[in-house]
């Protein structure tokens, strides 16, 4: 049975455990810093906290973001992160930058070719520190969502790239395998 | 109509104004989690005294030169409510609620672990919406809960309880006319489990003996607090328990 622990409750001691995630030391004894359950790993004499409330939703080194682009430079892109996959729901953006070299696993000329501004992406987050910095370069990063920088419809996926289906136009963009729109089906004859 | 003066604060039978011994709390109310949009929120009564905390971050600080590379900064704003007293109050921010803001924001920043999160910031709204003495009491009781239930990582949770002396006796837990026509007011601030005061302030005259007293009975009213908190967690909490509990037996 797990037991509800609170913040500055006594989980033992630190001759029994090592504070773990969501617990400190204080004078001796090691006690909880969240509202969790309180969990001892006794192969490695841990004492850590599940916490009972969502992440506190701050960019960690490793977490997966989804942003929208909010301005393109010339080898730069200021990007403003909306969620944090696995966090709750953030009060206020994040602000973050994603460079060109981290917009594919090759080369990519301009910063463009991979993104525009407006578009919605799933990028990963590189620093623990401000300015946060992105990339796409994995498959599964990259754009989810755009609309036509034309005509404002939403745009589909197109043969690696995306198209618009009202105006007609093509646009090279970094694609992640979860982009919302799907290209039609084609009808056959 | 404004209510008078009482003519008597405490009966002969050793009874205050609101029938409550000497020593005893008002009746204590809390809740947490009781906003939607808020990341950790919480609301307390005191008595007749009704508190809202919304607490919102860490989150990115605006503007940004305020951002400490270190730590996070807690930011506190207290206020009272046009209707929360019986003459309106103009709703714009007194003298009075910038500095309860700042006296609050110094009582939770000991407790919250503020390096976890650096370059950010930790907002914290108090509102109150009726006010009847130990405002600031109320208010930093629900702000530590409030912080709680936002997943902020603190040492311990922050009990404050007003000490008063009327007609030369010490009362705990003053109400607003207890305060008014009393001789003195003590509230004071701590983490029971850590056994550290975080806010002690004064107001009025007490002998050195009195202030020992004071600050004796106000521990004591800081710990019965703290089992409301406690108790106020874990009542909120105990349902998602169960579902974890329902899920790992059903998985």
């Amino acid at each position: 049975m797990k037991r509800l622990v609170l913040p500055g409750e006594v989980l033992g001691t630190i001759e029994e455990y090592i504070a773990g995630k969501g617990a400190y030391e204080d004078g001796g004894e090691i006690c909880a810093q969240l509202v969790g359950l309180a969990i001892f790993k006794n192969d490695r004499k841990e004492a850590l906290v599940e916490p009972l409330v969502k992440e506190v939703a701050v960019p960690k080194k490793g977490n997966f973001a989804i942003g929208q682009v909010e301005g393109v430079k010339e080898d730069l892109a200021n990007v403003r992160i909306l969620q944090l996959e696995g966090k709750r729901r953030l009060t206020k953006p994040f602000l973050a930058v994603l460079h060109v070299s981290q917009c594919g696993r090759g080369f990519v000329k301009s910063i463009g070719d991979a993104i525009g501004i407006g578009d919605f992406i799933r990028a990963r987050v590189l620093t623990d520190w401000p300015p946060y910095q992105l990339s796409i370069a994995e498959r599964s990063c990259g754009v989810i969502y755009a609309l036509c920088p034309f005509c404002g419809k939403a745009l589909v996926q197109y043969r690696g790239g995306l198209k618009c289906l009202d105006c007609g136009k093509l646009f090279k963009r970094k694609v992640a395998p979860s982009y919302v729109i799907k290209p039609p089906r084609e009808k056959r004859p | 109509m404004l209510s008078s003066a009482p003519t008597k604060l405490i009966s002969d039978d050793g009874r205050r104004a609101d029938g409550r011994r000497l020593d005893q709390l008002r009746e204590i109310k809390m809740e947490v989690s009781t906003l939607k949009n808020a990341d950790g929120s919480a609301c307390v009564a005191y008595g007749k005294t009704r508190v809202m905390v919304a607490v919102y971050g860490p989150r990115e600080l605006h503007p940004k030169h305020l951002a400490l590379p270190d730590r996070a900064i807690l930011r506190c704003r207290y206020h009272m409510a046009p209707f929360s007293v019986e003459v309106r109050k103009s709703p714009a921010p007194s003298r009075r609620e910038i500095e309860l803001s700042k006296v609050i924001r110094e009582a939770l920043e000991p407790a919250v672990f503020t390096e976890l999160y650096p370059r950010t910031s930790i907002d914290v709204f108090i509102e109150v919406l009726q006010a009847d003495g130990s405002t600031r009491c109320a208010s930093i009781t629900a702000a530590s809960l409030a912080l709680a239930d936002a997943g902020v990582a603190m040492r311990d949770l922050v009990a404050a309880v007003a000490v008063g002396k009327v007609e030369g006796k010490l009362v705990l837990d003053v109400m607003d006319v207890e305060d008014k026509y009393g001789e003195a007011d003590l509230p004071v601030a701590m983490m029971p489990s850590k056994k550290a005061v975080t806010l002690i302030q004064m107001d009025g005259q007490l002998t050195f003996e009195e202030f020992k007293e004071a600050f004796n009975l106000a521990v004591k009213g800081c710990n019965q607090i703290y089992d409301f908190q406690k108790e106020a967690l874990r009542r909120h909490f105990a349902p998602k328990i169960e579902e974890l509990e329902g899920g790992m037996s059903s998985g």
